[in-house]
This record gives C-alpha cells, sequence and structure tokens, in this order.
C-alpha cells in the first residue's frame, strides 16, 4: 500500500511539472530552433512564417526556404503598429489604436480576432495564460499623457476586458515568467512584479539607478537593456534577484 | 507666488490644450502633446546615406556600444542592436561574463529574428538572410527587396515619439536608428 501510494506520488508530482511546463513559456518554447526578442519586436517567427509589424500593417513571409524569403501578404492595421508578440495561436500586436488580436491558424493567412481599445495608446504587450499585460505610454486622456500597466483578460479572445490598471511613470518594454513580471520605465528605472494573483501585479522591487526599455526573461535569466548598456540579472520565483554582469554603454 | 504658480499652470494647461487640439484635428487624437525640452529620452535618429560606405552586410570585430537597442536571444547568444547599423553579437553561455565576439554590420537594421541558424533582419527596404551555423562566416545568403517600400522615404520615423529632425542638407534619409537622444527637437 504504502509502495502504491509512494508511486501515485511520483506520478503526480511528473505530471504537475510536464503540466506547467506547458504553460511557462509563450511560443519560443514550441520550437528550440527559435530565438527569443524582447517585447518591443517587430518581428517574430512562428514555425515558416516571419510575422512583421510596421508602422502601418502585419507582413506574413514565408521563410520555408530561407534563402528565398517571400512575402506573402500585407495586412493594413492602421497607424502606429509597434510591436507583436505570439502566444498561444495568436498574434498580440500593440499599436497606439490599441491591442489587436489576430489568429494564426491558418498560419499563411492571419486572420482578424479582435482589438482592445482603452484609451488611445497601447504599446508593448506579452502575454501568459488568460492575461495580457500591456504598457501604456504617453498615453492621451484629454491632454492628461497616461502613463500605465494594464493587465486584460485575453481568456475569451473575442472579447479583450480590462482587469486591472496599475500607475506606472515612463513604461516601456516587458517581461512575464510565471510569477514574476518586470516592467522597464525607461530612464527612470525597472520594477519587478509579483503576480501570484496573475490580475494583481504587486511591487516588489524597483530599481531606479538602472535605465531601462526592454528585458527578456528565459528561465531565471532577466537580460535588460537600456541607455546604459546590457544587464543581466538571475532571478527566481520567490522574487530574489542577482545582477549577474553589465556590458555597459562605452 | 502662489498667484504667478497659478498663472503659469493655467498657461501650461492653456498650451497644452491648444496643442491638443490642433493635434486632435490634425490627427485624430492619436500622438500626445510634445513636451519640450525633454533632455535624454530613447527615439529615433535619421540614418543618412552618406554615413554609410556601403550597404553591405558583413562581420567585423567587436565594436564599442554607443547606442544600445532592441535585444534578441538566440542559443546562449546575444544580439544587440546598435543604433540601425548592425547587431552586436555577444556569447552569453556563461551570463557571468558575456563576451562580445563580433559585430554583424547590417545597415538600416531595425529587428532580426532567428529560426535554425538563419537570422531575418530588416536593411533599410529589404529584409536579409544571414547565415549563422558558422560564426566564422556569418554572411548574407538571401534578400528580399523592397518589403518596406515607404521605409526611406519618410521624413518622420516609423513610431509616435520623439526623433532627431531631419536635417535635409546631410543628404538622402535612409532609415532610422533606435537610440538615446540627446533633447530631440521634433515629435509625431
Amino acid at each position: 500500500m504504502k509502495n502504491f501510494t509512494y508511486r501515485y506520488t511520483i506520478l503526480i508530482i511528473i505530471l504537475v511539472f510536464s503540466l506547467s511546463g506547458c504553460s511557462l513559456d509563450s511560443e519560443n518554447s514550441f520550437d528550440p530552433g527559435t530565438g527569443q526578442g524582447g517585447s518591443l519586436a517587430r518581428f517574430t517567427i512562428l514555425d515558416n512564417f516571419l510575422y512583421i509589424v510596421d508602422d502601418t500593417s502585419l507582413k506574413t513571409v514565408d521563410i520555408s526556404d530561407p534563402l528565398n524569403p517571400h512575402l506573402l501578404s500585407t495586412t493594413l492595421l492602421g497607424r502606429g503598429i509597434e510591436t507583436i508578440f505570439p502566444y498561444g495561436g495568436y498574434l498580440f500586436i500593440g499599436s497606439t489604436d490599441g491591442m489587436f488580436i489576430y489568429s494564426v491558424e491558418q498560419p499563411d493567412n492571419p486572420t482578424f480576432v479582435s482589438i482592445f481599445s482603452h484609451l488611445t495608446a497601447c504599446d508593448p504587450v506579452v502575454v501568459q495564460g488568460d492575461y495580457a499585460y500591456v504598457t501604456l505610454r504617453d498615453g492621451v486622456d484629454c491632454w492628461q499623457a497616461i502613463n500605465q500597466l494594464e493587465v486584460v483578460n485575453v481568456s475569451n479572445v473575442f472579447d479583450p476586458r480590462l482587469e486591472r490598471t496599475v500607475p506606472m511613470r515612463n513604461p516601456h518594454g516587458l517581461g512575464v515568467d510565471e510569477r514574476i513580471l518586470f516592467v522597464t520605465e525607461g530612464t527612470f528605472g525597472l520594477k519587478q512584479f509579483q503576480l501570484d494573483n496573475p490580475t494583481n501585479p504587486v511591487e516588489l522591487r524597483f530599481i531606479d539607478t538602472l535605465k531601462a526599455f526592454d528585458v527578456i526573461m528565459n528561465n531565471g535569466l532577466l537580460m535588460v537593456v537600456g541607455q546604459d548598456g546590457l544587464f543581466q540579472f538571475g532571478y527566481g520565483q520567490d522574487g530574489s534577484m542577482v545582477l549577474l554582469s553589465a556590458i555597459k554603454r562605452q | 507666488m502662489a498667484l504667478k504658480t497659478i498663472l503659469l499652470s493655467f498657461r501650461r494647461v492653456f498650451l497644452l490644450c491648444a496643442s491638443f487640439i490642433i493635434l486632435l484635428v490634425a490627427s485624430s487624437c492619436e500622438t500626445d502633446p510634445p513636451l519640450f525640452p525633454v533632455g535624454e529620452v530613447m527615439g529615433y535618429k535619421p540614418l543618412y546615406a552618406s554615413d554609410f560606405v556601403d550597404t553591405d552586410v558583413r562581420v567585423i570585430e567587436p565594436q564599442p556600444i554607443n547606442n544600445p537597442g532592441k535585444i534578441y536571444y538566440y542559443g546562449s547568444y546575444l544580439f544587440l542592436n546598435e543604433g540601425g547599423y548592425g547587431v552586436h553579437l555577444i556569447n552569453n553561455v556563461d551570463p557571468s561574463n558575456p563576451r562580445q565576439v563580433g559585430f554583424i554590420k547590417i545597415p538600416g537594421v531595425g529587428d532580426v529574428a532567428i529560426r535554425g541558424n538563419m537570422m531575418f533582419a530588416n536593411s533599410f527596404r529589404d529584409l536579409v538572410t544571414i547565415d549563422l551555423s558558422d560564426l566564422a562566416n556569418i554572411r548574407e545568403v538571401g534578400r528580399l527587396e523592397d518589403v518596406f517600400p515607404d521605409a526611406p522615404s519618410n521624413l518622420v520615423p516609423p513610431d509616435r515619439g520623439y526623433f532627431e529632425c531631419v536635417d535635409t542638407e546631410k543628404g538622402r534619409v535612409l532609415g532610422w536608428g533606435y537610440q538615446l537622444l540627446d533633447n530631440p527637437k521634433c515629435f509625431r
């Protein structure tokens, strides 16, 4: 009987690990041969397709033969298209008009799903589980500039809903990994949030000496780029953080 | 003193409102009112044709990091954009001791993405494929021309925000580099 329980415990542990392994990362982990960009990226690759956003459109490029890439389509989206983030079969596109969601169920032909448009400027977006985290920089609400982090429920991609806003100073790029969220604050610094409740980011740390405009989070390694250079930290899900190296601007 | 402050803030609000209304009319509320001077901010700098000897893609020895831009991570290597001139190639096998091992010149580069040792990057109007499989021999292996037809003709950068004004005396603008700007005078 004891042996039986023991076996079950092992099985459950393996199950939990494999399940959490699935939900940890974004699209980048599906294909080990694809790299990882920051949240400010305008390029993203899914399988044999490269998706590019420029100021006005989403371009789909077939890269199955990388020596001869060819442009499949250009979809006009509007103005101020700035970033693209793939997650769970969707492309989340940050623009000044809001956050577009496109489906890549047919990867050669992305189709419009919805737009989340709260104020007039949404910028970089990252997604994890049911929630998108969007930074809004110098957004316009009449003549008052709005700077905030928004948590948007995207469990129903056809109907994204604002869950919460967190006031910020001048947010740029951001990254999320399980229970840890980093948001850059431009020249003001870097903020670390804890996400025990994914709709309620709780500020853990504010490094106001580290000018930062984008981050990449990869399995406990945080890469931060800012006007002073490239800084790397180790981070843990418990909120710990340790500086590993700095390549400073010369 | 208090009255002066109030008057000043009234003036500020008035100015903001006025510029906002102008912007509203001009661009239907898509940009925020610019505030000058702004000091040091991240933004776009025009890349002039005269800044480039050629527009070839090639690897050269490691270069100083002057204008760090976007980052990309691939297989223990970091790629750091340098103001639209190329990307620093950084060996990051040991994140405690990253080493700059080269600089990939990609004139007009804004973004890169990598899959299966092939890097895709924009170079002004074109999309280029760069083979990374032999780090000692990184080279361009493919090019799709005119994917970004609007890039060079614009006198404004691809994003809203502050940018360094175009100086037409410096010649034709080929593209834009994202970097730290010292008190830029333009905004879109």
